[in-house]
């Protein structure tokens, strides 16, 4: 499968940039030491049942090397490593959110470090430096979640667009993630307030505000929710509906008709006085075929050619669901963004957001 | 050690709890083998001076030497004695042999010593058979005896009794306070025994040392703490005593307030040897013990005749006790109490009669009255 | 009589003891110290980074400021009041309906209404959110009519909506959590009531009412204050029911670890804090003002209460303790009927295949064995500590300012809510260097951080008051003169402890154990700030697995925990009633 370069592109510039000023100091390491033994941390926003199939391929192949799992939603482990800067925590860092790799290496806190097969990762999906500071393994993007027997229940019709969630029958029967501690969320607000210009967008948000019942602290509880009959409409993103509609629940993804925000996924090795070789020795297998061939899975959208088809549910073409993200923008502004956001919807939100 | 040595010597002892004084000041001398009472009233710092003895609590001031070493500052642990407390402080969940066992068993004795030890104090102590017992299973007086048990079974050179006996039922009070006594003597183990029952001291002592608001007021044998009775509070603690109030007159008399009755007192009181000397016209309270009070059937010319209406006849088995009011009231009134022998008395006595009552010479003892 | 004995050998004083006065001060010393550094020192980074900005300057009251200016922050100070106050009310009220019948009435199945009321303690306050949720959810049970039973059966709908997520949600939740923590109480005060006072009310023909208002009530007014402050606190520092059910209605608890969590914002998670902390002091104060004006209810002439059947109390107990319990029941029950649920509400075929917990967020089977570990080191070490600590406290000679101050420090954790002894915590162990007035000072506790050391030292201070009263309340029963026969008898105190203490205690000292052990089974406050990726909890876990949607994952591993704690303490009763037969002989008066 291939993968429309010009955002990546895009990102790789943004990526330039902001490394720009920093870039002088960040001496790249030699040391490429390794290890088969040991014991490691690693900061992940993937998903639990991914996790569970991921990495026992791991350790499998690495039996000697215990993985301490600290998985939260995107937003909270940005906030958990930023908060650890002056004396991190984990070793590794595993699919998390670009945006907030970048936030994280401006910060000086990520080493360089170019994992084994990083040549086979595409340019657009990498770190433009060499070594390079992050490296990416695929991309998600938001879509609904929507319980096929509640919505007859209550005699609505099928949402099939941003636009149709501000209809009033939807009143109450919505819920989404909060942007501040969940990278869906922050995705989906953030196409919102591109696909729409800002001041259009933000009018959006507060007639969506009137129609949610909640936001939520994780991306997928609103899918989970919706799955349960908790709530009708749940703004999550594309793997969490396609998995659980494949579940057996009255589950159906729908990918907006104006588009979907997204966004992409990434490791890192974190900066520490001591660091431990056996992260390394992660970070290679996390890029490693067997890796990218589980991650292809899950979803159609990958840093590596794998061969895997598409999964069932998805958008035959995905990309073509994905909206023009101007992820310069998207970076920059974040917490200018969800600052705004916290302002005018946090009264609404679910504890931990 | 030689006979003039004290076995213990309490110097200048004083004791605050915060800022009340529970021992002001207390010196005292125990003999090697005595048995020492203290005796007094509840809350007067019997058992802190026992406590500090025993090195449970620690003086404010003044020294404890046993044995001619300052013990001021050991710890009980390092010190020589045994000690019975008024609740006994059995192990409950130990038996009677175990009990007094107890501090016999850290100290590297053959197993068989110590059984055999044991074996001897239930004996000594009359419970023989009683060693499987739990103090559950025990009488109050046995389990005071095995707290004796316990505490002799080590044979410390001093022996401590907190009211010992105070929380058993009369009779058996009585018959055990001869058989403390008789076992004291026995083993000649110098002992100090806290009481605030006189009867007790009375019977049982060498030597009883009277307090009275954390201080010492008399040091004696029984016979002298009950017959001279150093203040007036001695007189009243120990035994039952009359006070009249009056004034020290001139000559060897006293003028009683009430009545008005001019009374003779011992000649030290006026010399001022052996007892205090007392100025003319001090005020003075003077006592007498009831039993030293005569009846005078016929108008006998005797000195210290008082005249007296019968108030109240008390029956009391053995004897009657008589209270008396002096006559002529003068807006004051008291009693005065006396024994009427059953055997000599031929006619009874009623209340309102009129009697006249002879205070011997000899009996009387002369306070100067405090307020 | 000839003693043949070597009496130099008798009298000698052993050499032990010389040193052991010593031991004993030192070892108090060492209680003051761990006392220290287990409440007190954590308690001043956590003041002083309230006081302070993000990078540590002196901004005095400015963090408060800002939290009362915060509109959707401000909100959650009056919103746990209220909610505190109201569950309060009502759990005392219905605590005192249910102790009553249970110590006034001759009602049959007392001892089934007393197992099933202790029923939440054995729950994680999360499990009792989780309950609701598939109750009162809005596909719950009640919600639903029985999933459309009720309306396939009767013809019409019949489901109610009481609107759970919000402040009746939680009311409802802390409800269920506080009762037997009230109950408890109630049951202890009202079983120290004299009962020569019924028979005088009685003799005098007083009324039923007029013998509750002027028999009943006063004689359990402190154990009514006791009970309230418990309520109150518990009710307004829980974290688990309001995270689960609380939805849009913000309380403290979440906002802090909202703060913390979510935003990695410790100086708010501090100022939070405080603002959790100041209400429950202040009840705490109060409390401890009315305790001590306490008289001794039962002197030693009093006669226990013995009700008497009487039909109308015994029926009107009996109805009322049923719904009570009844009401705790389903909220269990539907625990674990969710838990074993295929797909709710869409298929309800029955599985287990939510307790394979490696799809779900939390640490799954793992976290589920460390927290039993954790629970059993809790219990091991707190009793040891505890009982030890009391020990000392109360028997040590002289040293009074140090035992006073002990004393003093373990009054205090009552009043500390979980969420803080966390929070204090990382602030505390974490650094490597404290920055004291410029000067950075090595850490010599940093080594504790992130191990299962200082979890088990969480627990140990968040439950240690309660722990430590047993403790204290059963030494004082114990005769004060043991130790002072046994330093007469050159026995070492620490030979006394073993011999005699322990064995006098050991009722109280098994208590101790289980109430740490099933308690740290439960806990999720004072650990989930603290635990390290390697050393995941069940509790927490349950606490992911609600965020990320997995309900059913959270019933189950909910359905675990309280399956373990209810197993051990069935097996305690059983071991312990073995072992008091064999131990507790001498309290028998027959030989
Ligand atoms: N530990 C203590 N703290 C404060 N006051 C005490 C203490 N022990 C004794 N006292 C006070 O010291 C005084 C003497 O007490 P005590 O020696 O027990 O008297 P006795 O044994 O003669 O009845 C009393 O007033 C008592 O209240
Ligand atoms: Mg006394």
């Amino acid at each position: 499968m291939s993968f429309r370069t010009s955002h990546l592109i895009l990102l790789s510039l943004i990526v330039g940039l902001l490394l720009a000023g920093c870039a002088p100091t960040a001496s790249p390491s030699g040391s490429t030491e390794k290890a088969t033994a040991g014991e490691i941390t690693v900061y992940t926003a993937l998903e639990d049942d991914q996790i569970s199939k991921y990495l026992p391929l791991f350790n499998q192949k690495h039996p000697n090397i215990k993985v301490n799992i600290v998985r939260d939603s995107t937003g909270i482990v940005t906030a958990k490593l930023l908060a650890e800067k002056a004396n991190p925590q984990a070793d590794v860092v595993w699919g998390l959110a670009a945006t907030s790799l970048l936030v994280a290496d401006k910060q000086g806190m990520l080493t360089p470090y170019a994992p084994e097969g990083v040549d086979k990762i595409r340019a657009d999906f990498k770190d433009s430096q060499n070594p390079p500071h992050w490296v990416g393994i695929d991309t998600w993007f938001s879509a609904f979640c929507v319980n096929t027997k509640e919505l007859a229940a209550k005699k609505v019709p099928m949402p099939t667009s941003w636009d149709d969630l501000l209809k009033p029958e939807y009143k109450g029967l919505i819920v989404m993630p909060n942007p501040n501690s969940s990278g869906t969320g922050y995705l989906s607000v953030s196409a919102i307030l591109q696909l729409k210009d800002e001041a259009e967008g933000w009018k959006y948000l507060d007639k969506l505000n009137d129609n949610m019942a909640v936001y939520t602290h994780s991306g997928s509880k609103p899918c989970k929710m919706a799955g349960a009959g908790e709530t009708v409409i749940g703004i999550s993103f594309d793997y969490r509906a396609v998995q659980q509609k494949a579940d057996g629940q009255p589950i159906e993804a729908v990918f907006p008709k104006e588009g979907s925000g997204w966004e992409t996924e990434a490791n890192a090795l974190v900066k520490k006085a001591k660091i431990n070789p056996a992260a390394r020795t992660f970070l290679d297998w996390a890029i490693s075929a067997d890796a990218m061939k589980a991650y292809a899975k899950s979803y159609p959208i990958t840093a590596m050619d794998t061969g895997v088809a598409i999964p069932t549910g998805y958008p035959a073409d995905p990309l073509k669901q994905l909206i023009k993200n101007d992820l310069v923008k998207a970076a920059a502004e974040r917490e200018r963004i969800l600052q705004e956001w916290m302002k005018r919807y946090d009264a609404k939100s679910e504890p931990k957001s | 050690m030689t006979a003039t040595t004290p076995y213990l010597q309490i110097r200048n002892i004083s004791k605050y709890f915060s800022k009340t004084a529970a021992l002001d000041d207390v010196s005292l001398e125990v003999r090697e083998g005595e048995f020492v009472f203290l005796l007094g009233p509840s809350g007067c710092g019997k058992t802190t001076l026992l406590r500090i003895i025993a090195g449970l609590e620690e003086p404010t001031a003044g020294q404890v030497i046993q044995a001619r070493v300052d013990v001021t500052k050991l710890p009980p642990s390092r010190r020589d004695f045994g000690i019975v407390f008024q609740s006994y402080a059995l192990f409950p969940n130990l038996t009677a042999a175990q009990n007094i066992a107890y501090g016999l068993e850290n100290r590297r004795l053959p197993r068989a010593q110590v059984q055999a030890r044991v074996g001897e104090m239930l004996q000594l102590v009359g419970l023989t058979g009683y060693e499987a017992r739990y103090p559950a299973q025990l009488s109050g007086g046995q389990q005071q005896r095995v707290a004796l048990a316990r505490a002799l079974a080590i044979s410390p050179s001093l022996l401590l009794l907190d009211e010992p006996l105070s929380a058993l039922d009369a009779r058996v009070r009585a018959r055990l306070r001869l058989e403390v006594a008789a076992l004291q003597r026995r083993l000649g183990v110098t002992t100090i025994m806290v009481t605030h029952d006189q009867e007790e001291a009375l019977t049982m002592a060498d030597r009883v040392v009277v307090m009275n608001r954390g201080r010492i007021v008399q040091v004696g044998s029984p016979r002298e703490v009950y017959r001279a009775p150093s203040t007036p509070f001695v007189a009243d603690f120990v035994g039952l005593m009359n006070f009249l109030p009056g004034v020290m007159a001139a000559g060897r008399v006293a003028q009683v307030r009430c009545g008005g009755a001019l009374l003779q007192v011992p000649a030290e009181y006026v010399r001022g040897h052996p007892a205090p000397f007392l100025a003319p016209g001090s005020e003075v309270m003077v006592a007498i013990r009831p039993e030293d009070v005569r009846i005078l059937h016929n108008g006998f010319d005797v000195t210290n005749v008082v005249d007296t209406k019968v108030h109240e006849v008390e029956f009391l088995g053995a004897f009657h006790r008589l209270h008396l009011r002096l006559s002529q009231p003068t807006g004051c009134s008291l009693d005065l109490t006396t024994y009427l022998d059953p055997g000599g008395q031929a006619k009874p006595l009623h209340k309102g009669e009129e009697l006249s009552v002879h205070l011997p010479v000899h009996a009387l003892r002369v306070y100067p009255a405090q307020s | 009589m000839t003693i043949a004995y070597p009496l130099a050998r008798l009298r000698r004083i052993g050499r032990a003891t010389a040193s052991e006065e010593r031991l004993q001060q030192g070892l108090i010393g060492l209680t003051v110290l761990w006392l220290l550094i287990g409440i007190v020192l954590p308690l001043a980074p956590l003041v002083s980074r309230s006081l302070s900005d993000a990078d540590g300057r002196f901004v005095g009251a400015a963090n408060f400021v800002r939290y009362f200016r915060t509109p959707g922050l401000a909100w959650s100070f009056g919103n746990s009041l209220v909610v505190a106050a109201i569950t309060t009310v009502l759990a005392v009220t219905l605590a005192f309906g249910y102790a009553y019948a249970l110590t006034r009435t001759a009602m049959p199945g007392k001892g089934f209404f007393r197992a099933v009321a202790m029923l939440p303690l054995y729950a994680p306050s999360l499990a009792i959110g989780i309950g609701l949720v598939y109750l009162f959810g809005k596909k719950g049970l009640v919600t639903t009519g029985f999933l459309g039973l009720g309306e396939r059966l009767l013809g019409t709908p019949v489901g109610w909506d009481i609107h759970l997520y919000g402040a009746v949600g939680i009311i409802l939740g802390e409800l269920l959590y506080c009762f037997p923590q009230a109950l408890v109480i109630l049951v202890v005060a009202g079983s120290l009531t004299d009962a020569r006072l019924y028979e005088a009310s009685h003799a005098l023909r007083a009324s039923a009412l007029r013998t509750l208002w002027t028999v009943t009530l006063p004689s359990l007014r402190y154990g009514l204050v006791s009970a309230f402050f418990v309520c109150f606190t518990l009710a307004f520092t829980d974290f688990g029911v309001a995270k689960v059910v609380g939805g849009n209605f913000n309380v403290l608890a979440t906002d802090i670890y909202k703060q913390v969590v979510g935003q990695q914002n410790f100086t708010m998670g501090a100022t939070i804090s405080l603002l959790l902390l100041t209400p429950t002091a202040i009840a705490f104060i109060l409390d401890r003002l009315v305790q001590r004006k306490q008289p001794a209810t039962l002197t030693t002439r009093s006669v226990p209460f013995q009700p008497k059947p009487a039909r109308r109390a015994d029926v009107v107990g009996t109805l009322y303790c049923s719904l009570i319990a009844a009401a705790i029941l389903i909220v269990i029950g539907t625990v674990f009927y969710a838990a074993v649920v295929n797909v709710w509400p869409y298929n309800l075929r029955l599985t287990l295949r939510h307790f394979d917990f490696r799809a779900v967020g939390g640490g799954g089977a793992v976290a589920f064995w460390n927290t039993v570990r954790m629970s059993l080191y809790t219990a091991i070490v707190g009793v040891i500590v505890t009982f030890g600590s009391a020990y000392l406290i109360d028997k040590t000679r002289g040293l009074r300012s140090l035992t006073g101050a002990s004393y003093f420090l373990s009054m205090i954790p009552v009043a500390l809510p979980g969420l803080v002894i966390g929070l204090a915590y990382i602030f505390f162990f974490n650094p490597r260097h404290w920055h004291v007035g410029g000067l950075a000072v090595p850490n010599p506790f940093n080594f504790l951080y992130g191990t299962m050391a200082i979890l088990v030292l969480a627990n140990i201070i968040h439950f240690y008051t309660v722990s430590f009263m047993t403790a204290t309340t059963a030494l004082k029963q114990l005769d004060a003169e043991f130790e002072a026969v046994a330093a007469s008898l050159r026995v070492p105190f620490y030979r006394t402890f073993w011999r005699v203490t322990v064995p006098l205690c050991l009722p109280a000292i098994l208590e101790i154990t289980m109430y740490y052990f099933i308690n740290a089974m439960v806990t999720v406050s004072a650990v989930i700030f603290l635990y390290p990726p390697s050393l995941r909890v069940a509790s927490v876990a349950i606490v992911n697995m609600d965020d990320a949607g997995d309900t059913a994952a959270a019933a189950a591993m909910s359905a675990l925990l309280i399956l373990t704690s209810v197993g051990v303490r069935l097996l305690y009763e059983v071991a312990a009633r073995q072992l008091s037969r064999r131990t507790q002989r001498w309290r028998m008066r027959d030989a």
